[in-house]
């Protein structure tokens, strides 16, 4: 699983380095296929957010859906600046704050 | 402290006194459901949004603006340092910031900036002082100064700077304002295609056009200009009463005969394809108008034809400046007349043209002040198989083997038609001229051929009726219009003539010597003395050399008959070979230098032997 994130996490700068150049047709296949890797990933963070309570550890939920949403509603209105945003400065810290705990925490 | 509006309307005022002007004459239009806010970034920093459609869009980076802008900026690091990057959107300058750091200072931007309301917000609330005094840029915003947009690109592009430019626009931009940025994109395809179609222009005819600027010589002395038929119209009122612009289109046979209840009552300007059909119906246009060097004699048969008022330039074929005994009125098409006029201290105005006389002569009806211009026989395409009205030339209807020249516009009546590719491009000249002159208006009386968006298309019979009412007498003023030269400036005129053999002599001088200095630097590259002050004083040489172009009017007659060998020669010239070393890129520069030089040398004998044959005809008039 941390090989995925950081394969992902190299893909989220060159995608997001790509939309601030607004070549969006340039990485429109990139992220066809980025967007169910992160959303599975991020939905498992969100389904093991009771373990991760049970051992002191609050998971942000509401933050990561809100990352999604965020996504979502950059990638369906064509919103190359709030797309690379998102996925920069957002998707890029969820995936590393989940990577970090499965460092950590041995899950 | 100064306050940032007034800081950057100096900067503006500073490079451009006109667009100053126009701005603070400006308040915020509406904006087609758009409105634009400034909000601060996660870093502070001062970053805009528009709301369309019940969204925010931002045209900057909400957590670090800068550095997307970098970003953005690196995506231009392999522009060529002569490069032109004509981009769409500003947002706060942060983007234009950025790219002019990466770019050299023979690069340029032209900016294009579709919202005027952003861009006066924009000057209100943010210092962009030192990016509007930046000499590389050049700004064009929607509803303030679009008009001169077509104008900087003939003046900033050159042919061989087309390849090496880039049209980009700025991120989100295309979502907000897409409509907008594609029509200025096709206007901007467009010019560019002008610069095509200028070098096949000037490859074809380039020589024929020179013969005639040469032997047109001694009859300009004795014409007037186009600015002192402005002077006589200018103490008129015109504000009601329209200019006819009439073509010779195929449907000029079904309404021209309207056109007598026009005369008297519109300012009437024929082209020259058209004045034989116009003679025939005894109908006398106030001004003819010729420009091409090899115009059929045909069209002036009729001896009417040759008193007719008429509008020229340098290139007019010699033949009919010969002919015509009426009075003729120059415009200026070429940096020779420009400099004869300005040796006396005048002024001669350019017409703008789009690549066919009825262009030309709508400019003409634009330059005069006329605020109605009506287009008759403006086919633009063909109509029943033919290109031109019935007794224009007796010509065959299209053919099979002109078809590689055709493409499929919009007719008038909203169905493809078929048209010539350069018909096409003079049609888009005419959209574009609508388009930058609203205040015009344009009336289509074609009643047939090809749709030109913008103009109101309406019969020719209803268009006199609603704009041909007041009696008004343009023949008179026409015909009292001044010469441009008293007769002491007519001697001066011709001596300048005659001074031009010597200074074709002084050239050819020039030009041996610009092959010396080339030569001389390669021996110097070869020896490995590239840093040398013998170097460096054979380039200034050179530089010198190369700069006649930009100071002596006479190199006009010489480039003019040698186009498609200058073209051959300096295609690719900015282009850089990375793989190069100092010297073998020094190398082909010398070569081409020397292969232009031995160019000039040939076409400067030609000039010459043309100017002393021009000369010896009309001493011998003289005498």
């Amino acid at each position: 699983m941390i090989e995925e994130i950081d394969k992902l996490l190299e893909q989220i700068i060159y995608v997001s380095r790509e939309l601030y150049k607004n070549n969006l047709n340039g990485v429109a296949d990139e992220i066809r296929e980025l967007f169910p890797k992160i959303n599975q990933i991020l939905l498992k963070l969100i389904g093991d957010s009771v373990r991760y309570e049970q051992i002191g550890i609050e998971v942000p939920q509401n933050i990561l859906i809100l990352q999604v949403k965020n996504f979502l509603e950059a990638y369906e209105n064509k919103d190359v600046l709030m797309l690379a945003d998102t996925m920069k400065y957002e998707i890029y810290e969820g995936l590393s704050y989940y990577r970090e705990l499965l460092t950590n925490s041995g899950m | 402290m100064e306050k940032i509006n007034e800081k950057n309307l100096k900067a503006v005022k500073k490079r451009f006194p006109d667009l100053y002007e126009k701005i603070i004459k400006e308040t915020v239009a509406e904006g087609e459901n758009t409105s634009v806010y400034f909000d601060s970034s996660a870093n502070e920093e001062k970053i805009i949004a528009v709301s369309k459609n019940n969204r925010l869009w931002y045209f900057n980076s909400r957590y670090c603006a800068i550095e997307a802008a970098k970003i953005w900026a690196d995506g231009f690091l392999d522009i060529n340092y002569r490069g032109i990057i004509i981009l769409c959107g500003m947002s706060n300058m942060m983007y234009v910031k950025e790219l002019l750091k990466k770019l050299g200072k023979d690069n340029i931007v032209m900016l294009y900036e579709p919202s005027e309301e952003l861009f006066l917000k924009v000057l209100e609330e943010i210092d962009i002082q030192e990016v509007l005094e930046d000499r590389r840029l050049f700004y064009f915003i929607e509803n303030i100064n679009m008009d001169s947009f077509r104008m900087y690109c003939k003046a900033l592009f050159e042919y061989e700077r087309i390849d090496l430019s880039r049209i980009s626009v700025s991120p989100n931009y295309n979502e907000i304002y897409q409509s907008k940025i594609q029509a200025f994109i096709t206007v901007c395809e467009s010019e560019l295609t002008n610069f095509q179609v200028y070098k096949n222009t000037y490859i074809l005819y380039g020589s024929e056009m020179n013969d005639n600027l040469i032997d047109n010589i001694p009859h300009s002395i004795n014409t007037s200009s186009i600015d002192n038929i402005k002077t006589e119209i200018d103490k008129m009122d015109i504000s009601d009463v329209p200019a006819i612009v009439v073509a010779a289109g195929p449907s000029l046979d079904k309404n021209i005969d309207e056109l007598h209840k026009a005369n008297g009552k519109s300012l009437i300007i024929a082209v020259d394809s058209s004045i034989r059909a116009l003679l025939q119906r005894n109908i006398i246009p106030d001004l003819l108008i010729t420009t091409d060097p090899h115009k059929p004699m045909v069209l002036f048969e009729d001896d009417r034809a040759l008193k007719i008022p008429l509008i020229v330039c340098m290139h007019t074929r010699y033949d009919i400046m010969v002919k015509h005994i009426g009075k003729k009125f120059m415009f200026s098409d070429s940096a020779y007349i420009d400099s004869i006029y300005g040796r006396f201290n005048k002024g001669i105005s350019a017409l703008q043209t789009g690549g066919s006389v009825a262009n030309t002569a709508f400019s003409m009806a634009k330059f005069l002040g006329f605020k109605t211009i009506i287009l008759m026989g403006q086919d633009l395409a063909f109509t029943n198989n033919k290109k031109h009205a019935g007794n224009v030339y007796d010509e065959k209807d299209i053919s099979e083997d002109e078809s590689a020249t055709y493409t499929e516009i919009e007719g008038i009546d909203g169905e493809p038609i078929l048209t010539f590719i350069n018909f096409k491009i003079y049609r888009d000249w005419f959209e574009a001229e609508i388009r930058d002159n609203p205040d015009i208006n344009v009336i289509n009386a074609t009643e047939g051929g090809a749709k030109i968006h913008g103009a109101c298309n309406q019969t020719l019979n209803d268009t006199i009726q609603s704009f041909c009412k007041k009696e008004i007498n343009f023949k008179k003023p026409i015909a009292e219009s001044k010469d441009s030269f008293s007769e002491k400036e007519k001697s001066q005129y011709y001596q300048m003539f005659k001074d031009m053999v010597d200074k074709s002599k002084e050239l050819d001088k020039k030009f041996k010597s610009g092959i010396r200095y080339y030569y001389k630097l390669k021996e110097l590259m070869c020896k490995g003395k590239s840093d040398s002050g013998e170097f460096t004083r054979i380039m200034k040489s050179i530089k010198e050399v190369n700069n006649i172009g930009n100071l002596e009017p006479f190199m006009e007659l010489i480039s003019m008959y040698a186009k498609e060998e200058e073209y051959n020669i300096t295609h690719n010239i900015y282009k850089v070979d990375y793989n190069a070393t100092l010297e073998e890129d020094g190398n082909v520069i010398a070569d081409k230098g020397i292969a232009m030089l031995k160019v000039y040398i040939k076409a400067n004998e030609k000039a010459l032997d043309r100017i002393e044959k021009v000369l010896a005809r009309s001493n011998s008039k003289m005498n």
